[in-house]
């Protein structure tokens, strides 16, 4: 009832017909991805990606603040598609699972005269409603895996009015489709499906720590706290001073390793809509223990093929290690005391932890109580946006009077 | 065939299995259908039936003299397995058994001197505590990434191992003494432990990710030392070796 009300208010806020009486397709492929999306992580949080379900194909618009600057297709028919673009050329290939609800995307890119590459990108919702872009690169093996992770964003009122349009079909069964899939697991029979589509091991890791966020550590570990790494590595345009000024509370120096959850956690309270989250990429590394082909390279992720496309804002992953939490290791429920951040909410709640909706207001009434004030302590946990509230307030927490 | 002392542990070992099983499933991550990693051992608990030879030294004499046949000695067992996995094909299995017959006989050529028959019991059970050396011919299951691990279906294996046995044969009733006819009531009993050697075959099936069944086919070989000159048998052996078929539900952790 709650999520009907706020699309609801959503649809009049973009100005459309309400989801009762708009003109709903049938299922499209893909649609659990429609929507508007903004990084989760900290990473170029000014830009957004919106993804249009069209006849089989997904269209990728790039918004910055002027307007749309940039658009792609992704065939999701299994087609080979030629690339050519900033110098680069190859081939990308995107594929649905069975069930539909993760997207794979191969390809191989030769730019200038670099060795060919292979390139693969999964696409996935998390539990938590996330839209989680795991991706990995290498010539002819493809040693690890980086992440980005993305979440609706908040207001559609400065989304290109022919975006809005062609979105507004598509919203309420896509969140639907969300809903669906977050509550679905990746089961045994998807990851033999994902294996024999030749999604390789680092990828997967990744699509299966994510379905199980409790259950793995995706460790950043080995420098992860060294601004100056991240200077030479990030390749995102940002500037060292910038990244110098960052706190290091945000480079995960202190808890090297967190669960999926805690990393979501992480990125709601600390990067996304936080004062440093605009500019300071949470935990990001240029760290490769496997390859001297790695991220730290000049083949990483900011070569692009095309500044849009399914690669977002081209770089900024994360490169992260999978493994499953230390017997022992898993909290009982209820919640934790995690070395670095104190007390915190157990990651056995995941699935139903707040998180920012596909909420609409004019963006100014809109607010998140994580970081969102100078120094002060918060809860860490999304405020409600104005007006779609429909329980009770959240308890939280007030210095005690004096 | 009952269900006594031997049986306290197989019982204990059942209990452990019970026990012992939430806290592992709760410590080894597992998802829809996988485990997060191979496992790293098994715990089998199996019943099944053993089919002891029954033949030479003991048994010889009172399958001779009573009316005790081969099939007299087969009996019920209960058991468990811990299996380490050394190789991915490969696992240390420790394991014991136990079983224990008990049969009533009577004299083939005797009746007491009120036309009665000449009555006793005879009981055996055997305890093999054997370690082996288990192969699969066949992946026991397939690891995908580097977090999940998918179980095979069917997997067959064989294994070698030894150990030891813990036996007692005895006999309980009225026996005649063949030098004076006379009947006298008596309690003999041979127990000890022996040296055995154990070759089995068998196939895992996957009832899902934490659970197979297993069965297996044991051949024990094992003969019990001659009783001492003094003993209630003194100069026969006692065979322990037999087959023993059984089936079991092994937990994956």
């Amino acid at each position: 009832m709650r999520i009907r009300l706020q699309l609801t208010i959503a649809f009049a806020a973009l100005g459309v017909a309400s989801p009762s009486a708009a003109q709903v397709p049938d299922v499209s492929p893909g649609i659990q991805f429609a929507g508007c999306w903004t990084p989760a992580d900290g990473i170029g949080t000014r830009a957004r990606t919106c993804v249009v379900p069209s006849n089989g194909t997904l269209m990728l618009f790039n918004v910055d603040r002027d307007g749309k600057n940039s658009e792609s297709t992704l065939r999701l028919d299994g087609e080979k598609t030629p690339l050519d673009s900033e110098g680069c050329s190859g081939w990308e290939q995107a594929r649905l699972t069975t069930d539909g609800e993760r997207l794979i995307v191969d390809g191989e890119v030769t730019c200038g005269t670099d060795p060919k590459q292979r390139v693969q990108t999964a696409f996935t919702i998390t539990p938590a409603g996330y839209f989680l872009q795991t991706s990995g690169k290498g010539f002819g093996m493809i040693p690890n895996a980086g992440l980005r992770l993305f979440v609706q964003v908040e207001t559609y009122a400065d989304i290109p009015a022919e975006i809005r349009t062609a979105l507004s079909s598509y919203l309420a069964e896509s969140e639907r489709a969300r809903m669906r899939i977050r509550d679905s697991k990746v089961s045994a029979n998807d990851i033999v499906e994902l294996d024999q589509m030749g999604v390789v091991a680092p990828v997967l890791d990744v699509v299966v720590a994510a379905a199980y966020p409790t259950d793995f550590i995706i460790d950043a570990t080995g420098g992860a706290a060294d601004p100056q790494r991240v200077e030479q590595t990030s390749g995102g345009g940002r500037s060292p001073s910038t990244l110098r000024h960052c706190p290091t509370s945000l480079w995960m120096n202190g808890y090297p390793m967190l669960t999926m959850y805690d990393w979501e956690t992480m990125f709601m309270s600390a990067g996304y809509g936080s004062v440093y989250g605009a500019e300071c990429p949470v935990g990001y590394l240029g760290y490769n223990r496997y390859s001297r082909y790695g991220y730290g390279n000049p083949y990483g992720y900011g070569y692009g093929y095309g500044p849009y496309g399914y690669g977002y804002q081209g770089g900024g992953y994360t490169v992260v290690v999978v493994r499953p939490v230390p017997t022992g290791g898993a909290s009982s429920g209820g919640g934790r005391a995690v070395r670095g951040r104190g007390y915190t909410e157990d990651g056995a709640t995941s699935g139903t932890t707040a998180q920012p909706r596909n909420s609409v207001g004019t963006g100014s009434s809109s607010t998140r109580a994580a970081g969102s004030s100078s120094g002060s302590s918060s809860s860490g946990s999304s405020g409600s946006s104005g007006g779609s509230s429909s329980g009770g307030e959240p308890r939280t927490a007030k210095p005690r009077s004096p | 065939m009952s269900i006594g002392k031997p049986a306290r542990l197989a019982a204990t070992f059942a209990a452990l299995f019970v026990s012992v099983a939430p806290p592992v499933l709760a410590q080894s991550g597992e998802g829809d259908g996988f485990l997060f990693r191979p496992p790293r051992a098994t715990l089998t608990l199996h019943g099944g039936f053993a089919t002891p030879l029954a033949d030479g030294g003991v048994f010889s004499l009172a399958r001779r003299e009573l009316t005790l046949g081969r099939g007299d000695f087969d009996a019920g067992s209960l058991g468990g397995d811990f299996a380490i996995a050394i190789r991915p094909q490969t696992e240390l299995v420790f394991g014991f058994e136990t079983s224990r017959s008990l049969a009533a006989s009577e004299y083939r050529e005797w009746v007491d001197n009120n036309d009665q028959p000449i009555e006793q019991e005879t009981r055996l059970q055997r305890t093999p505590f054997i370690a082996s050396v288990r192969h699969y011919f066949g992946p026991r299951g397939r690891r995908i990434g580097s977090v999940a691990w998918i179980p095979a279906q069917f997997v067959p294996f064989v294994s070698v191992g030894g150990g030891v046995v813990r036996y007692r044969f005895q006999q309980s009733g009225d026996f005649v003494d063949e030098q004076t006819l006379n009947v006298f009531t008596s309690t003999m009993t041979s127990r000890g432990w022996a040296r055995a050697f154990q070759g089995a075959a068998g196939a895992q099936w996957s009832l899902n990710h934490r659970f197979t069944l297993t069965g297996e086919a044991r051949y024990l070989y094992a003969t019990g030392d001659g009783d001492t000159p003094n003993g209630d048998f003194s100069g026969y052996k006692v065979n322990l070796s037999g087959v023993n078929t059984l089936i079991g539900l092994t937990l994956r952790f």
